[in-house]
């Protein structure tokens, strides 16, 4: 019997690879520039180059390319009524026609383009998550966002939260598991009757899991007051990030990349 | 009538990198009336096979049976089956939710569709055995002391009259006083006819509580038998990963200085023996 023992989406993956090696804040901004890039980009043969490109990029930070798609696995429901809905409702030429249900030459083009791009963005912001541990995603972002400080913008404090929020998902997904089998173990039936029944049904599984989340907020706020934590002023780190020419170099190509990608793909 | 494990092996995760034999032939059989403990260190299996014996985990190959229905068999048998074989989780405090004592009571029963008036007769009857008291019927589940938690949650299952109780560490984190009265209670209920699985790593408790003894290591089986035949076996040779307890050492360390003192975990007994076989 499987409950929740699947991986989630764009776990962390360990390896020693160029790409991991990164800092985290190189990779941010070259994930952005590369979702810039594909939304840029109109032509679906345009996206064989894109395809290329993930697999170099999975070569060089020696993760699987299969574990890569996995990735996507939560979102092509998502991809395929995206590119089902702009196939059918888009005006034009009609090729085929069946009742209401009409595809035109547009539609195709457009369901193509909408769908591939959907699935793309996916993949390459999976990237970030596979080669960046959450620890160092944090910093990298509480760095980038750093500058806003002086407008009030709490930098330190989102990435410490995003930080808690990211170590206590497996752990969540863990007692949610537990409290799961306990209550099926005692008769709960969680997968017969409508929705409403079956939303019923969760009651006593979300219950204790929030009494343990709370329990747990408040174990872990005592903790951190123990160790004297008090905000972000003045704090240092055991690891520091350190920009390398490496990075430097990355970016540009990645950017390099990206604006020869849209200048190819507005030539057509 | 009984849970019959037949040369059980459990596999998480095939097929992927995590992939790891929990269990690899494991035979077990568990008797109406009779108290069956598990032990074996963390990591050995035990919890793996505990939920085999409801059905929440199913065979990677071998067969479980209770009362002769496998737990491979449809819906309607597998519904038949949890409610044979009451399960307790590891602090099984964790699973309460509900608004009052009463409607936590009636959870159980109310999945498998009792007559309302038998949940009340159950109820009532379940609580004075773990000696719950009948006020705390309209206080809500999480007001009550940690040790009453506990109790009402093996309450609650317990209220749907199963045949077999499973229970993984059921006195972790219980005080001595918790722990005793706990394993009375639960002494009581399988002479009345309850079988018992009792998954533990505590091996004194074990040896001194149960008819059978099941020791996993890794996943295999390395002993099945009577309290009596274990701690023949461990006095000749160590079991890998169960140490003697305490007193049983002293014992054995006794008995190789020529005294004649019996295999007892019961340390009164063993100071008056030694008592009289020091005296002239």
């Amino acid at each position: 019997m499987k409950f929740l023992n699947h991986l989630t989406l764009g776990q962390y993956v360990p390896a020693n690879s160029p790409v991991h090696r990164l800092d985290p804040r190189c990779k941010i901004l070259s994930v952005i520039a590369l979702l810039a890039g594909i939304f840029l980009m109109e032509h679906p043969v345009a996206f064989l180059a894109w395809g290329g490109l993930l697999l170099l990029l999975s070569r060089f930070s020696r993760i699987s390319f299969r574990v890569v798609l996995q990735g996507a696995r939560p979102v092509v429901l998502l991809v395929v009524f995206t590119a089902a809905i702009h196939l059918f409702l888009t005006k034009g030429t009609v090729l085929w026609e069946w009742g209401i249900l009409s595809v035109t030459r547009e539609g195709v083009t457009m369901a193509l383009r909408m769908g591939l791009r959907l699935f793309f963005l996916v993949l390459f912001a999976g990237f970030l998550t596979l080669t960046t541990s959450p620890m160092e995603l944090s910093d990298g972002l509480e760095s980038l966002f750093h500058p806003f400080e002086r407008f009030g913008f709490p930098a330190h404090e989102m990435a410490m939260m995003m930080t808690i929020a990211l170590r206590f998902i497996p752990t969540l997904f863990d007692e949610t598991d537990r409290i799961l089998r306990a209550q099926i173990a005692r008769g709960a039936d969680l997968e017969h009757g409508g929705l409403f029944r079956r939303m019923k049904a969760f009651i006593p599984v979300l219950v204790p899991l929030f009494v343990i989340v709370f329990q747990r907020a408040e174990d872990l706020a005592l903790a951190m007051e123990a160790r004297c934590y008090r905000g972000g002023s003045g704090r240092t780190r055991m690891n520091p990030l350190a920009w390398k020419k490496t990075d430097t170099f990355a970016i540009a190509a990645v950017i390099g990349i990206v604006v020869f990608f849209v200048l190819l793909d507005l030539r057509g | 009538m009984s849970i019959k494990v037949d040369s059980l092996c459990h596999v998480y995760h095939p097929g992927t990198p995590l992939e790891t034999q929990a269990l690899s032939g494991v035979d077990l059989i568990v008797e109406r009336g009779k108290w069956v403990a598990v032990v074996g260190q963390t990591g050995s299996g035990k919890s793996t096979l505990a939920q085999h014996l409801n059905a929440l985990l199913l065979p990677s190959s071998g067969r479980v049976e209770v009362d002769g229905i496998p737990t491979t068999s449809g819906a309607f048998e597998l519904r038949e089956i949890r409610r044979k074989v009451g399960l307790v989780f590891q602090y099984p405090e964790h699973q309460l939710f509900a608004e009052t004592v009463r409607e936590e009571m009636a959870f159980g029963p109310r999945n498998w569709e009792f007559p309302e008036e038998e949940i009340t007769n159950s109820t009532r009857k379940v609580m004075d055995l773990l000696g719950l008291p009948h006020e705390i019927l309209d206080r809500s589940p999480f007001e009550l002391s940690g040790g009453q938690k506990r109790r009402l949650s093996i309450a609650s299952v317990l209220v749907s009259r199963p045949d077999y109780l499973v229970l993984d560490e059921p006195t972790a984190g219980l005080d001595a006083r918790g722990r005793n009265e706990l394993l009375c209670l639960l002494k009581g209920l399988v002479k009345e006819g309850l079988g018992v699985v009792h998954v533990t790593h505590d091996l004194e408790l074990a040896l001194t509580m149960a008819d059978r003894i099941l020791v996993l290591e890794k996943g295999k089986a390395v002993f099945c038998g009577t309290p009596g035949s274990l701690l023949e076996e461990l006095l000749e040779r160590p079991i890998r990963g169960l140490c003697l307890p305490p007193v049983l050492e002293l014992v054995s360390g006794l008995r190789s200085y020529g005294y004649s003192v019996p295999y007892t975990l019961d340390s009164e007994e063993l100071a008056n023996c030694l008592e009289r076989e020091i005296r002239p």
